[in-house]
Parts: structure tokens; sequence; C-alpha cells
């Protein structure tokens, strides 16, 4: 039979317990997904802008060629294309270094813009099966954590975390 | 024993308080994503359109009230030549109820924009 003070240590116990619990299991584990759903909500926003940039990169497919099997491409007009529609649709300058309302915290790099106008099936570097005319395109983001912005930067020994961000869209085949 | 019926009484409300927070954090992430997908259809639309007609944008419109959306502002360009940009500019609020303290809730109204741009596609204008 157990006596006032036991129970009443019973229920103390509890509390520590449930305490340790929230601390050391549940905050971290709910930082943790927040934080990755963050990281991959702004990833989707960027792959939303790049995935309207790459659209427009059809606009560099040669007047002369249309109509044949296989059409050419201005690599030069795409790439000022590509560029210029990233900067308008991610909020950047001419340079791609990050306006005010930009989601990006430093310079935006491409990393591979390839247009697919013949020969197909193609794959693109990424290994994505290319059946239509498409446009492949990398970019790097740079970003923040917005959870523990300072503490996760610094295990990761970075200034930011770099979003590879890889989409491929169809161009359009009838206007 | 009635006192450990009470903190685990307790625990278990802290605990539902809790994981209704973060579902309900999760909510406008979600919404804002659907806007993204009706406001990029009509952006496509556009392009190949050469611009925003009246008819498109009250589809827009009308789209995103049914997803709950308030005071809608939608604007684009109206008429673009093959190779000029294209802009497409939609403004929201979106209301709703969220868990504050354990046993509180208030209305809370979000603005969320989106604002596009691409290319027309349209040779013949």
């Amino acid at each position: 039979m157990l006596g006032g003070g036991s129970r009443r240590g019973s229920a103390v116990v509890d509390v520590v317990i449930f305490a340790a619990i929230v601390v050391f299991v549940i905050l971290p584990v709910f930082s943790i997904i927040m934080e990755k759903y963050l990281l991959l909500n702004k990833a989707q926003i960027i792959k939303d802008a790049v995935d309207m940039t790459n659209i427009s990169v059809y606009n560099a497919i040669k007047a002369a060629e249309l109509g044949k099997a296989e059409v050419d491409v201005d690599e030069t007009g795409a790439l000022d294309i590509f560029s210029s529609l990233l900067a308008i649709n991610l909020k950047l300058d001419e340079d791609l270094r990050p306006l005010p309302e930009s989601l990006a915290e430093d310079t935006i790099s491409i990393r591979s813009l390839i247009i697919y106008s013949g020969t197909f099936p193609s794959e693109c570097p990424l290994g994505v099966n290319i059946k239509r005319p498409s446009v492949h395109s990398v970019i790097v983001v740079p970003v923040r954590p917005s959870l523990y912005r300072q503490l996760v930067l610094s295990m990761l020994g970075r200034q930011f975390v770099e979003l590879e961000v890889h989409v491929d869209s169809d161009i359009p085949v009838n206007n | 024993m009635p006192s450990r019926v009470i903190v685990t009484g307790i625990i278990l409300v802290i605990i539902v308080a809790m994981l209704v927070f973060s579902v309900e954090f999760f909510i406008p992430l979600s919404i804002k994503s659907d806007m993204n997908i009706l406001c990029r259809r009509t952006l496509l639309q556009m392009e190949t359109a050469g611009g925003l007609t009246e008819s498109e944008r009250q589809e827009l419109v009308s789209d995103l009230q049914d997803i709950g959306f308030l005071n809608i502002t939608a604007s684009g360009t109206q008429s673009a030549k093959h190779g000029e940009i294209l802009n497409l500019h939609v403004e929201v609020q979106y209301s709703h109820s969220k868990l504050t303290t354990l046993f509180s809730r208030e209305a809370q109204a979000l603005r969320m924009v989106y604002d596009k741009s691409s290319l027309s596609r349209k040779v013949v204008n």
C-alpha cells in the first residue's frame, strides 16, 4: 500500500517524463519536419518559377526552322531568355543577385540549360527520360534555414544551404 | 491516483493542442500551392493567347473564390506580341481560424501573392 508521498512522487515522475519527451523528442522532431517542409516549400516555389522560365526558352527556337521535324535553337539567345526571365520570376537583378523580396539569399548559379529538340527518346544528365521537345535546367539557389538558423548553419559549417533545383519542362508543341 | 489522472489528462490536452497547432501551420502552405496551380494554368493560357482576356481573368477569380480566397485582385498583360514579356499578378486574402493558445482560437488573415512572368508564344496578333 502506497502512502500519499509515493502517489505525489508518481505524478511528479509523469510530469518530468512528459517534459523530457517534449524537449528531447517532440520539439526536435517537429522542428526537423517543419524545417524540411519549409525548405521543400521554398524549392517548390523556385521550381514553379523555373518551370515558367523553361517554357519561355521556347522563344529561342529559330523561326526559320519552324515546321521542320528537328528544329534548331539559338543557344546564346536561350541562355539570355532564361537568365532574364529567371531574374524576373525570382526577383533577382540582372547578375542573378537577390533583390529584397527574393527567396534567394545569395547569387543564383545556372548549372545547366539544355534544349532537347530532336532525337527522342533521350535522357537528361540527371537521368530523366525525355520523350518530347523539352528544356532541362538545373539551378543552385542559396537559402537559409528558417528555424534555428545559426545552429543549423554552424553545424553544417556553411553560410547557406544550397538548394539544387532541377526542372524538365515540355515545350508546347502547338500554338 | 487522482493526481496521476489529472496529470495524464493535462499532458494529453497539451499533446493534442500541439498536434492541432502543427497541422494548422501547414494549411496556408497547402492553400498557397493550390493558388499557384490555378495561376500557372492561367499564365500558360496567356502565353498562347498573347495576353489575359477578361473571361480568363473572371474564370481565375471564380476558381480562387471557390477555394475560399477573399479580396481577390488579378491583373495581367492584356496584349503581347511573340517574344514579349507577359506578367500575371494576383493578390488574395485567406482568412482562417487558428489556435493561438491552449484554449483559444483567433481569426487570422493572410495575404498571398502570385507574381510571375513568361514570354508570349502567340505568333499572329
